[in-house]
């Protein structure tokens, strides 16, 4: 392709992503409502005021500024937008590995996100405000992964996390690696290149430099031992995701520093899974929850946490882990996943505690921009 | 040991603790307040129960003497919760039946009845479950109602027939195959035709066998009795016996109902015309776009089944179920339509998960009444079980739950769940 | 008086359940058996095992049991050690092969271990607490093994050696595949050799050659080399899958020309041929499957020389042997199939040797397992009787001290 229509397209990418945050119509005091803080303590009738997108101030009788629109949650539940910590969402059904070389470190998954708008848009009444954009599970590295925010779909972090995945679904016939070993190995040495010979600063530069954490999945609970042991070996910053191990995982992760990312629990309804949560939670393992949507379809995270309340998450983790530890994990905690000055104005307004999901969410608030509001509201 | 903790435990008379839970005697769950979803509910009563059934439920009931009491003060109780599309004791394999029509099949005789883990669902209040073949036929069978029991090995079966259950465009949804889709409604009318014949032949038989013995009497009349003399009528050749027929006409007597699984607007509106131009007792599965038809679904009186609530239990194939919206059950209901709610995931585990739905289908619009109505009384009504099932009231089985808070919060939890007048779960105790 | 009285009670409580929970830790247990075979000398009758922490404290029919040892009365029962299979092909996930390569000497097994294994489970009611996990045999050079205990709890307790050995592959499964049939790409990894037997020798050759220029000029060694390097200098045994007197002649034929002096012959069928050659080179052998027929194959296919007495003609020329299972996805009944060898004419001493100590010394793990003594880990078996005897059942499986399997309870510990 000529060069000057290369440029030309990548200004129309870059405007599709809005790189640049949209300026706000207006400033917003969300009033009286009950704002929770991710130290458990909430504040009974506080205001939040947003201005510029960002969080200006939170206490009790806030004074605004002419010309903020008021929005009214006495009575409500205040809380910091989710984060989902794992989705696909706006990525195309078959695009989600680019699978012809395993090792996909530096491509990044925003070039393959062709922001079907229709998806994201439904995803916004679910009050999920920023989520991880993953590839799929087809190659053994592969990344880095991007934070998005919902909304006008801007990005947050550009190389958030990598992927590695220990799992038979990056085994591909034809291709390699075929076995479980040779997988290893192949990650190994290129954590290894990368660690003892880095060259400029890729993803997995990073990654053994501590300074971009990495998502590890994994099937059994063997391969959750082995990641824990890669992640130790090259001192990376590691959480796990997996399905068929999560009940397994509380033997394995506490004391090691590695965080959980549970899957959507209503698809795992066996009481071991819904348990494990709560269990990791006890033993001081950081969780954070995923929709892996659009399978699901719906970025559902307060489901997974409202069933992991019931099972035995004591009701702040949840909150927490819907929040503040995600961005956490994600790497983001600087700008999201908490309700502090300075920080971006990603809030939900719930009719109700949040984890009860009979309780409707009113509101969603992205980046000071009202993203949904439920009608009648 | 265990006689000394029983007297510790009695002598701290912990509120809410049986003491005895077996048995089909005698119970009585005092000062709660009763959702019966018949009638009003109770703000302060009793619910007397003996032998598996309801004896009374009021403000003031008496209690016999020799009854178990339960205090429920501060708690709630509902009928025990129904999940009108579940897979609990079905065997995976039995989905995939790939017959085009087969009505007469069961889905009873594919369950396994040492299905694991039934008491995890029975723990959290659901205990009854409808049953259903698979999709991938198109007039898959017979579906059959069930309790949920907390051993394994047990069967506790309400009725193996409750309706026939049909599927218009849903395994064709995945591959989006519109000539698949006409090929299913074209097929499932021909089998209603084919047995408006079958009942026409049928019917002409029997008239001609009126008819017969009539002039046979006649002939035999003339003859004074002697058979070999009269000029006997020829008898009328009795036509096959067709099983899938004789089920067919059950369903265009409208004895039956047709439960048939659509979701797109229109594979919906081919099962609307299936009742226009049969007469049929029809109920919607699933119906994931009725919300973009609620007026046609409503004014042909047709009930729903909203299956999946929500896509966090159904899993993957989202093309299936088209527009799938969490404020479907909400948008029917108010136009009218009688909604009940399934929960429709893969798993038969899943169905622990119909009160969350119903809190799902509540925070998206639907009338919290109606919601829980939705898993109780209106589930019960169209599988047709309701003389047994779905509400608190004489004569009914005595399936309750008690929870210490609202029933459609997922911050409440389900304290004791009754099964046939039997505590088969306590929280906290030895169950 | 009612305080004193509960105060009473409750301190019976917590005794009752500090007893319960004593019984279920590996602290001091004490094994009463009917005789002790440690494989360390002569049987012992009527003593006791005392197990702490794991590991075997003391055998003897004078042996004290403390007090606060649990006690496990085998009564008439046999002790012996755990079973050790030398060779298994069980207990992994997904292929065992890395196919993207014919010379694969960084493979290691370890990477596939999954501890839910339901074939690790029946290899624990079989009696076997040892076993060496063998990369597969689709590759000339095939990667390395790894040792681990069957019944374990975590990975790092599980494994006991990862590698320590080269394992490579004569004969002719490196060529399966190896072809283009019309349904595969022609750029697919799998054209390519070897698709005969001098193709397998010459990858052979050409990885030693390598290694051993590389070596010579002084130059730093790849990954990929210094796995073989470690083998072609002695330094780690060099295993040889194998099943053919051809094959083991062309092994000898290599060997001789690297000077490759620590080998292991595995699966080894038509061993016996060669018998006093092997003995002589003084070249372990690894034997198994049980082969059920005289004759597995047709002559014009494999043309293997099945003999049942493989073992005892083995034995009498003077080769350390031992019995493995090399079945892929299945354990074997090791007892039964040393039985099967003794009856076919090897001692039933040797016999036992060859599933407890002889692999332990093979694979190089003596000092820990395949036999019982003070300091050795506490893996052991409790029999209704002789082991070689088929009816004898497999009553209790002990390992690390904890009881793995409970053949009458049915229950197994988790982990």
């Amino acid at each position: 392709m000529k060069a000057p229509a290369v440029r030309a397209l990548a200004c129309v990418t870059t405007a599709l992503f809005g790189a640049v945050t949209p300026a706000h119509a207006q400033n917003l005091l969300v009033k009286g409502g009950r704002v929770w803080t991710e130290t458990g303590e909430a504040l009974e009738k506080a205001d939040v005021l947003v201005a510029d997108g960002k969080i200006a101030a939170i206490g009790a009788d806030l004074t605004a500024p002419d010309g903020t629109r008021v929005l009214d949650a006495a009575g409500k539940w205040v809380l910091p937008g989710f984060i989902d910590a794992r989705s696909h969402l706006g990525l195309a059904r078959g695009e989600l590995d680019e699978t012809v070389t395993p090792l996909a470190t530096d491509t990044e998954v925003l070039d393959a996100l062709w922001a079907e708008r229709e998806e994201v848009r439904r995803a916004t009444p679910s009050g999920v405000t920023s989520l991880l954009l993953s590839p799929g599970d087809a190659n053994p590295i592969a990344g880095p992964c991007a934070v998005v925010k919902l909304g006008h779909h801007t990005i947050l972090k550009r190389d958030a996390t990598l992927n590695i995945v220990l799992s038979a679904s990056a085994l591909i016939y034809d291709r390699r690696p075929t076995s479980m070993p040779g997988l290893l190995d192949m990650v190994r040495q290129a954590l290894s290149g990368a660690r003892d010979k880095p060259v400029g600063d890729g993803a997995l530069v990073k990654v053994v430099r501590g300074e971009m954490p990495v998502t590890m999945t994994c099937d059994g609970i063997s391969d959750v031992e082995r990641a824990v042991q890669l992640a130790a070996e090259f001192h990376a910053r590691a959480s796990i995701v997996t399905r068929e191990a999560l009940d397994e995982l509380v033997d394995v992760l506490p004391g090691t520093g590695v965080s959980a990312i549970c899957p959507p629990l209503g698809a795992t309804p066996a009481e071991r899974f819904l348990r494990a949560p709560g269990r990791l939670a006890a033993k001081g393992v950081k969780l954070a929850f995923s929709s892996m949507a659009p399978t699901t379809d719906e970025c559902d995270l307060r489901t997974s946490a409202a069933l992991a309340a019931a099972a035995g998450l004591p009701h702040d983790a949840a909150l927490r882990a819907l929040t503040c530890d995600a961005a956490g994990i994600l790497g983001v905690g600087d700008r999201v996943g908490s309700l502090q000055t300075g920080k971006d104005a990603d809030l939900v307004i719930v009719a109700g505690d949040p984890l009860d999901i009979a309780a409707p969410i009113e509101c969603v608030i992205i980046d000071g921009d009202i993203a949904y509001q439920r009608e009648g509201t | 040991m265990v006689p000394v903790v029983a007297a510790l435990l009695a002598a701290l008379q912990i509120p809410g603790a049986p003491e005895s839970s077996g048995g089909p005697g005698i119970l009585a769950i005092e000062g709660a307040r009763i959702l019966t979803m018949a009638g009003s509910p109770v703000d302060s009563g009793t619910v007397l129960i003996a032998e598996g059934k309801v004896k009374a439920v009021g403000a003031s009931v008496e209690v016999p003497a020799d009854a178990k009491r339960i205090d429920a003060r501060g708690k709630t109780v509902i009928p025990g919760l129904i999940d009108a599309l579940s897979r609990l004791y079905v065997y995976p394999e039995e989905l995939a039946e790939g017959t085009a029509v087969a009505p007469e099949l069961r889905i009873m005789d594919g369950i396994d009845p040492y299905a694991e883990h039934t008491d995890e669902v029975l723990r959290h209040g659901v205990t009854a479950v409808q049953i259903a073949p698979g999709d991938r036929s198109l007039l898959g069978g017979m579906t059959a109602v069930l309790k949920v029991e907390p051993q394994t090995g047990v069967v506790g079966l309400i009725t193996d027939s409750a309706a026939v259950r049909g599927q218009i465009g849903v395994p064709a949804g995945d591959t989006n195959s519109s000539l698949a889709r006409l090929t299913t409604y074209a097929s499932i009318r021909e089998a209603l035709l084919s047995t408006q014949d079958y009942l026409f032949v049928q019917g002409k038989y029997d008239r001609d066998l009126a008819r017969y013995d009539k002039k046979r009497a006649e002939a035999l009349a003339k003859a004074d009795g002697d058979a070999a003399k009269a000029q006997l009528p020829e008898r009328p050749r009795k036509p096959a016996t067709e099983r899938n027929y004789a089920v067919l006409a059950r369903v265009l007597k409208g004895e039956l109902p047709l439960q048939i699984e659509a979701h797109r607007v229109a594979d919906i509106l081919n099962a609307l015309r299936l009742k226009d131009e049969f007469a049929v007792s029809l109920v919607l599965l699933g119906c994931s776009e009725g919300y973009r038809i609620p007026g046609e679904i409503a004014r042909r009186h047709v009930p729903v089944i909203v299956a999946p609530v929500s896509l966090s239990f159904s899993g993957p194939a989202p093309v299936r179920y088209g527009e799938h919206s969490r404020a479907n059950a909400a948008v029917l209901a108010k136009a009218g339509v009688k909604v009940a709610l399934g929960v429709g995931g893969t798993d038969g585990l899943q169905s622990k998960f119909v009160r969350a739905c119903a809190a799902i289908a509540a925070a998206n619009g639907l009338d919290r009444d109606l919601a829980l109505r939705a898993v109780t009384a209106n589930a019960a009504e169209m599988l047709g079980v309701s003389n047994r099932l779905g509400t608190i009231a004489e004569g009914r089985d005595a399936d309750l739950v008690l929870l210490d808070g609202d029933p459609l919060s997922t911050l409440s939890t389900v304290e004791t769940v009754v099964l046939d007048g039997a505590v088969v779960y306590q929280k906290g105790g030895d169950r | 008086m009612r305080a004193p009285a509960v105060r009473i009670l409750g301190a019976a409580l917590l005794v009752t359940l500090a007893c319960a929970c004593e019984a279920r830790t590996d602290g001091l247990i004490a094994v009463k058996a009917g005789r002790v075979i440690t494989m360390r000398g002569l049987p012992i009758d009527g003593a006791t095992v005392l197990i702490q922490d794991g590991k075997i404290k003391q055998i003897g029919p004078g042996a004290a049991v403390p007090d606060k040892a649990t006690v496990i009365d085998a009564g008439d029962s046999v002790v012996m050690p755990g079973l050790v299979d030398a060779n298994a092909r069980f207990g992994t996930r997904g292929d065992p092969n890395e196919e993207s390569d014919e010379l694969t000497p960084t493979f290691h097994v370890a990477g596939a271990i999954d501890r839910d294994s339901p074939a690790l489970k029946r290899a624990v009611q079989l009696g076997v607490t040892t076993l060496r996990i063998a990369p597969g045999t689709a590759d000339v050079i095939a990667g390395t093994g790894v040792i681990i205990k069957s019944a374990a709890a975590g990975l790092s307790g599980t494994v006991v050696r990862d590698g320590g050995e080269l394992q490579i592959v004569m004969g002719d499964e490196p060529t399966y595949g190896n072809d283009i049939p019309w349904y595969r790409r022609p750029d697919s990894f799998y054209f390519r050799q070897p698709t005969t037997r001098m193709g397998i020798v010459w990858l052979l050759r050409k990885a030693f050659f390598d290694t051993k220029t590389a070596l010579q000029a002084g130059t730093p060694l790849d990954a990929r080399l210094a796995g073989i390097a470690a083998a072609l200098q002695g330094k780690t045994p060099l295993y040889v899958m194998l099943r053919t007197a051809v094959d083991i002649e062309t092994t000898f034929t290599i060997a001789d020309e690297f000077g490759l002096g620590r080998l292991v012959l595995v699966e080894c069928t038509e061993g016996y041929k060669l018998a006093a050659t092997i003995a002589r080179r003084r070249i372990p052998v690894i034997l198994g499957p049980c082969y059920q027929y005289p004759r597995t194959w047709p002559e014009a296919s494999q043309g293997w020389d099945v003999n049942w007495n493989n073992a005892g003609l083995l034995a009498k020329a003077g080769v350390k042997l031992a019995i493995a299972s090399n079945d892929p996805d299945s354990p074997a009944n090791l007892l039964t199939w040393a039985a099967l060898a003794a009856r076919a004419g090897l001692p039933a001493d040797e016999a036992l040797k060859a599933v407890t100590i002889n692999p332990a010394e093979i694979i190089g793990v003596a000092d820990r397992v395949g036999s019982l003594g003070p300091g050795k880990d506490a893996d052991l078996l409790v029999l209704s009787g002789d082991p070689l005897r088929p009816t004898t059942m497999i009553q209790k499986v002990i390992v690390n001290g904890r009881i793995a399997f409970d053949a009458l309870s049915g229950a197994s510990a988790d982990g």
